[in-house]
């Protein structure tokens, strides 16, 4: 027994200490990355649930076309008997061929080693989607951003740290526009409720790569824009990243955005 | 601006965002003291929010959703832990090459010392004393006898001991 007193007593310590500082350890991604692959994954299942519901009707019916005699073949075929029409695949087309992978940002750009990368993530971490938490929004939203031939994104994790990054391509009014629309969306949202606490959102740098950029701050997490000729970025930080590692990081994927379209860059 | 949907946003689970925000940290640590791979922890909390959202109409109605997601983190992480038991060449690099990141050097030298536990003993000790549960509802949860929890937490706790006094041991050599 004392013996037990004795482990615990070396034990005790350690663990509390671990239980009370290592939760800050862990930055929760945005509730609406969560929320968003989730959805994802349930309109996923309900359009691979209807392709298996019509391959199944499409096979009953040919085995009852094939049961039936030649002649009355005709009238078991109706056009809403084709199964094909119900199991065309859902979602817009986001053209990510449009953007050459060279143009994302690599594991070598943000870290030494260790690091993996994770393609075909979409939506729910980006700025506009913090939209149901603004609060002392003047009016009406100023609205989305433009259409864009071409969106490709990326998830970078290593232990303990993940950073978003999405790029658009369309033609350089467009991608102007979006920007400039990333800072209406901030005039119009200057803050934010998270766990019940308002936080300010805002802009704490500027022009530091490309042809524009900026920095947006929420408390623990950073968004950096970047936009150079028809190409823009929208990056994710929150793993207490310096303001002069977020800056680098922005030019490193400005000068692929160069690199990638511009031979002499 | 992020994407371009032009969809109106779409209406969030009440209530959802604020457990996530209040409990992630938490239960991220809790499973990193379990699988010693904060990544991997991370990813099975996530996977537990995630599978939580969809059932959130019913789950918050529970006196405590937490615990529901707890459990099924919980049982992602013991799949994965099998997982990687199972495949010897990644338990070697799980145990000895993975590096442990914690902000706190001390947590370090924790993880690193309950990563050498038994996974029995690790789990208990880490319901026990980082989720708070007591043996009785341990014992429940893992659906094994009392006693069994008691002589786990028994060996467990002193294997951890042993470890934390032979690391610190080892730095003041």
């Amino acid at each position: 027994m004392k013996e037990s007193k004795d482990d615990e007593a070396i034990i005790l310590p350690s663990l509390m200490s671990y239980r009370d500082i290592a939760i800050h350890d862990f930055v929760p991604p945005p509730a609406g990355a969560i929320e968003d692959r989730a959805a994802r994954r349930r309109r996923r299942r309900i359009v691979t649930g209807a392709a298996f519901a019509a391959a199944l009707i499409g096979a009953s019916t040919i085995l009852l076309v094939r049961a039936v005699p030649p002649n009355d073949r005709q009238e078991l075929i109706s056009p809403s008997s084709s199964p094909a029409l119900t199991t065309s695949p859902a979602g817009p087309t986001s053209g990510p061929e449009l953007i050459p992978t060279a143009v994302m940002l690599s594991t070598l750009d943000l870290w030494d080693s260790g690091a993996a990368v994770i393609d075909g993530e979409k939506g729910g971490w980006q700025l506009e989607s913090l939209k149901p938490h603004c609060v002392n929004v003047p009016g009406a939203h100023p609205g989305s951003a433009p259409p864009r031939s071409g969106s490709r994104e990326r998830t970078l994790k290593k232990a303990g740290a993940q950073v978003w990054q999405v790029v658009h391509r369309s033609d350089e009014a467009r991608e102007r526009l979006a920007m400039e629309q990333a800072r209406e969306f901030l005039r119009w949202c200057p803050g934010v409720t998270i766990d019940g606490v308002n936080q300010p959102l805002q802009i704490i740098a500027e022009g530091f790569a490309g042809q524009e950029s900026f920095i947006v701050r929420l408390a623990a997490r950073n968004w950096v824009f970047v936009r150079d000729g028809e190409l823009s970025t929208q990056i994710l930080f929150q793993n207490g990243e310096t303001l002069q590692e977020m800056r680098n990081v922005g030019r490193k994927a400005a000068r692929r955005f160069c690199h990638a379209f511009t031979p002499n860059c | 601006m992020g994407t371009a949907t032009g969809a109106p946003p779409r209406a969030r689970e009440p209530g959802f965002a604020d457990c996530y925000y209040a409990s992630y940290g938490r239960l991220a640590a809790q499973l990193n003291a379990y699988l010693g791979d904060a990544a991997a922890a991370e990813d099975v909390v996530q996977e537990a929010f995630l599978r939580a959202w969809q059932r959130w109409n019913r789950i918050s109605g529970y006196e405590d959703p937490v615990a529901w997601i707890r459990r099924v983190a919980w049982n992602l992480a013991t799949s994965h832990w099998r997982r990687v038991v199972r495949e010897a060449r990644l338990a070697r690099h799980h145990r000895e090459a993975t590096s442990i990141e914690m902000s706190v050097p001390e947590n370090v030298t924790l993880i690193a010392a309950l990563r050498k536990l038994r996974p029995n003993h690790r789990r208990v000790i880490v319901l026990h004393y980082l989720t708070d549960l007591p043996v009785a509802e341990i014992a429940a949860e893992l659906n094994v006898p009392r006693g069994t929890v008691l002589s786990w937490l028994h060996r467990g706790r002193a294997d951890l001991a042993a470890h934390l006094r032979n690391a610190k041991e080892g730095e003041n050599a």
